[in-house]
């Protein structure tokens, strides 16, 4: 692309909005008081919330508090989420920086470190897109394929009719967290003997037996109903529920639930609330609502655990877990270490914490953080773009000063 | 220029709709290794929640008398006998401290076990379940029932309905073990319940296998409806029915029904209870969830409309939302309204309530509000 062609490029008014030092500036601004504001907010609301309303989304309102004098109601200002500005901020660099500095040989640095920008704000969008992350908890001896998630839940609808294996089918999580009020949501599949509603969901909820003298605030099932409960600041700690109605086909009297996703409880079984189970048309059905599980292609299996504390505090200096991978029948040894995870077909396994199986036991089960990230490793690339982009343009400005600097000595 | 516009505008509308889609087809299911659970249809919510799990941390005192029927106490200094519930028996209100409740719950079954119960007392207080160390290192208090362990926590209460409530204490004991399981509850605000302390104990301390000596008997308690325990005659009254009301008697805790409409689907009850009842803003904002309404604060209550009912300002209400009543069994009607009345009287507080679809009842509140102040005391008639 030559002069005349960006010349005329730049006569376009989006091209010259879009491409300006102005849009830049204003930009960085304005992520600069978006990070801001999320960051107070994060200490009211807790990192998830604030990570969906100031940094995933389009646009948001900010709530300035006092700002009427005595009256409860705060100023609302509208303002452009991260993901917009970001976008936005990746068009500037590219038309401002790619498209309107001419391709010379004095710029190609000045490209490539911009190019490398770029190509950390595409890392960003993929991740944000496409990554996947939770994590694996195993004891001695456990072997497991799946991990679960932080902090997205589903419905397991499983099949336990077979004699050894089971047939899962999952709701997601994006079908259900709308499905507040009355919103009723159907799902079906041709095997599945029956059409399951979901409804009534509750982002932290407590399960309350009803009793004589009050009125359930949601509806009441087999004597029990769901309070819900103002979502906690670490989102990790939420407890959703929701009321399921399966409807077997023909005159059978529809079956009504509510899953619970509350585990941990003393009151629990195995640490987890049993699943919903019914019979359809002969066949046992298991119902649960569980944080979203993701399976790996490969089996982990932790051998043996072992980990180290500061001396005379219960504060961990050192944990590692010797893991065997299996894989299309072969297995593998493996030492997973602070700092050092086993990256294995775009799965990273981080040594992240370790708990008690039970009090008092000494046996202790590891936990791995998960993570599945197509960009995982862009970010490194782009600082290696960048740093050869700034290389190139700062020696080649050097190398025509001291070329400069020459000429005036000789002609001198 | 024009067309572009048009097909993206048929985009984005595509788009829209394909949100709002009803019935979701599920993807293709998984093969999974057989978990070892086993699957069981006859497990009823209670078991599914832990509700009547019986593998309990707690064990048993095998010591402890057989208390199979009857369980007597004695009644501290400024406590009374408040009308029984099924769950609540007996139930006791505070001479000078009517805001606090203080009962004896009795769990057959187990009741989920002494850990769990402390876990719901615990999340009832907003705080954070506490650690089996913890929980064994309850102070425990002899009673002849067998040992109690007891738990003295504030925080900011959230019972099963109505607002949350902030400097709140819960003092609670539990008595669990193989011939009886039952928790004592006390909870109010904190400095009225830390005063009560003494009390307390001396109620926990007092619990003993009913017998000939018996001050009083939780069998003995009847769980009657509530107006047949409500006190002198002076609280009995006397109305004026519109015309075209049909009274449907007495219904469970009702002292009086009708109902109304074309189809009877507007009624009303009226039923009173001791004392204020919970509070004005605890009922008024029972009947905001009914209606699926967001609660109201105690300054928007306040300024609810009053109308002169047996000489007293009583608070009205009249919403629409969608209804339900479980007490009732009626679950999410859409367009409802719901009229309600709040009658301070001087040990009692009297509610008058009409539901039905929201047209009906709009229509009705005339004649509610004549039958609302058509009432009188009987015993004032006959003076």
């Amino acid at each position: 692309m030559n002069e005349y062609h960006i010349g005329r490029i730049s006569r376009f008014l989006l091209f010259r909005v879009f491409g300006s030092y102005g849009l830049t500036i204003v930009l960085l601004l304005l992520l600069l008081v978006v990070v801001y504001l999320g960051t107070i907010e994060q200490t009211r609301i807790g990192l998830y919330d604030v990570q969906k309303k100031y940094f995933e989304s389009f646009y948001f309102f900010a709530d300035i508090p006092g700002f009427f004098g005595s009256q409860p109601e705060p100023l609302r200002i509208p303002l452009p989420g991260v993901y917009l500005i970001l976008l936005l901020f990746s068009i500037n660099l590219f038309i401002g920086n790619t498209l309107r500095v001419p391709f010379r040989r004095d710029k190609i640095g000045l490209h490539v470190t911009h190019g490398g920008i770029l190509l950390l704000l595409l890392g960003g969008l993929v991740t944000y897109h496409f990554a996947d992350d939770g994590q694996m908890t195993l004891a001695p001896g456990d072997s497991s394929s799946r991990f679960m998630s932080y902090h997205l839940w589903e419905i397991a609808v499983t099949n336990r009719s077979h004699a050894d294996f089971d047939v899962e089918y999952v709701i997601p999580d994006k079908y259900l967290y709308d499905l507040t009020g009355n919103k009723t949501r159907k799902f079906e599949h041709p095997s599945i003997p029956f059409t399951l509603s979901a409804s009534g969901y509750s982002r932290n909820a407590h399960i309350l037996p009803k009793g004589p003298m009050f009125d359930a605030p949601t509806q009441v099932i087999d004597g029990f109903f769901l309070k819900p409960q103002p979502p906690r600041n670490e989102n990790e700690a939420n407890w959703p529920a929701v009321y399921v109605q399966v409807e077997p086909a023909g005159a059978i009297k529809p079956q009504t639930a509510i899953l619970w996703g509350g585990y941990g409880s003393p009151m629990a079984w195995n640490g987890e609330i049993a699943p919903w189970s019914i019979r359809v048309d002969d066949q046992l059905w298991d119902l649960k609502l569980r944080k979203k599980t993701t399976d790996v292609p490969f089996i982990i299996r932790l051998e043996k655990f072992t980990h180290e504390y500061h001396p005379g505090t219960d504060i961990a200096s050192n944990y590692q877990s010797e893991i065997t991978m299996i894989e299309g029948g072969h297995e593998q040894n493996v030492l997973i270490k602070m700092n050092e995870p086993l990256r294995h077909r775009g799965y990273t396994f981080f040594q992240a914490s370790f708990l008690e199986t039970r009090p008092g036991s000494g046996v202790f089960a590891s936990t791995f953080a998960v993570v599945q990230n197509p960009a995982d490793h862009w970010p490194l690339y782009a600082c290696i773009v960048v740093t050869a982009g700034m290389l190139i343009h700062l020696g080649s400005k050097l190398w025509l000063f001291l070329n400069r600097e020459r000429q005036i000595r000789n002609a001198a | 220029m024009t067309h572009r516009l048009f097909l993206l505008i048929s985009v984005f509308i595509v788009l829209a709709c394909g949100q709002h889609e009803d019935t979701i087809g599920l993807d293709p299911p998984r093969k999974r290794v057989r978990s070892p659970h086993q699957s069981d249809p006859s497990v009823t919510s209670h078991e599914r929640f832990g509700f009547e799990h019986t593998d309990s941390f707690f064990q048993p005192h095998k010591s402890a008398p057989a208390v199979k029927g009857n369980l007597a106490w004695k009644i501290p200094n400024g406590w009374e006998l408040s009308a029984p519930t099924s769950m609540r028996n007996p139930n006791f209100r505070i001479k000078n401290a009517p805001e606090i409740e203080c009962y004896v719950t009795r769990l057959d079954g187990g009741g989920g076990g002494l850990e769990a119960n402390i876990s719901r007392w615990y999340s009832q207080m907003g705080l954070p379940a506490p650690k089996t160390g913890e929980l064994t290192a309850a102070e425990m208090i002899e009673t002849p029932a067998g040992n109690a362990s007891f738990v003295n926590i504030a925080g900011t209460f959230s019972g099963m309905s109505g607002p949350s409530r902030s400097s709140y204490r819960l003092m609670g004991a539990l008595i669990f073990n193989s011939n009886i399981s039952l928790t004592v509850k006390m909870v109010g605000p904190d400095t009225s319940v830390l005063k009560q302390e003494g009390a307390f104990r001396q109620f926990v301390e007092s619990l003993r296998p009913g017998g000939e000596t018996n001050e009083r008997a939780t069998n003995n308690v009847r769980p009657a409806a509530f107006h047949n325990d409500l006190g002198p005659d002076k609280d009995a009254f006397e109305w004026t029915v519109p015309d075209h009301w049909k009274n449907q008697g007495a219904q469970g805790i009702r002292l009086v029904s009708f109902t109304s409409g074309e189809d009877e689907n507007v009624t009303v009850g009226m039923f009173k209870m001791l004392g204020n009842a919970g509070g004005l803003e605890a009922n008024i904002n029972r009947w905001y969830l009914q209606m699926d309404l967001s609660p109201l604060d105690s300054k928007t209550i306040g300024e609810l409309d009053k109308i002169d009912v047996l000489n007293q300002k009583s608070t009205l209400v009249h919403i629409r939302g969608t209804f339900s009543d479980n007490m009732r069994n009626i679950h999410n009607q859409d367009n409802y309204a719901l009229l309600g009345l709040v009658c301070p009287l001087e040990k009692h507080t009297l509610f008058i309530k009409m539901t039905g679809p929201a047209e009906e009842v709009d229509l009705e509140r005339k004649h509610f509000l004549r039958f609302c102040e058509s009432l009188a005391f009987k015993s004032a008639q006959a003076d």
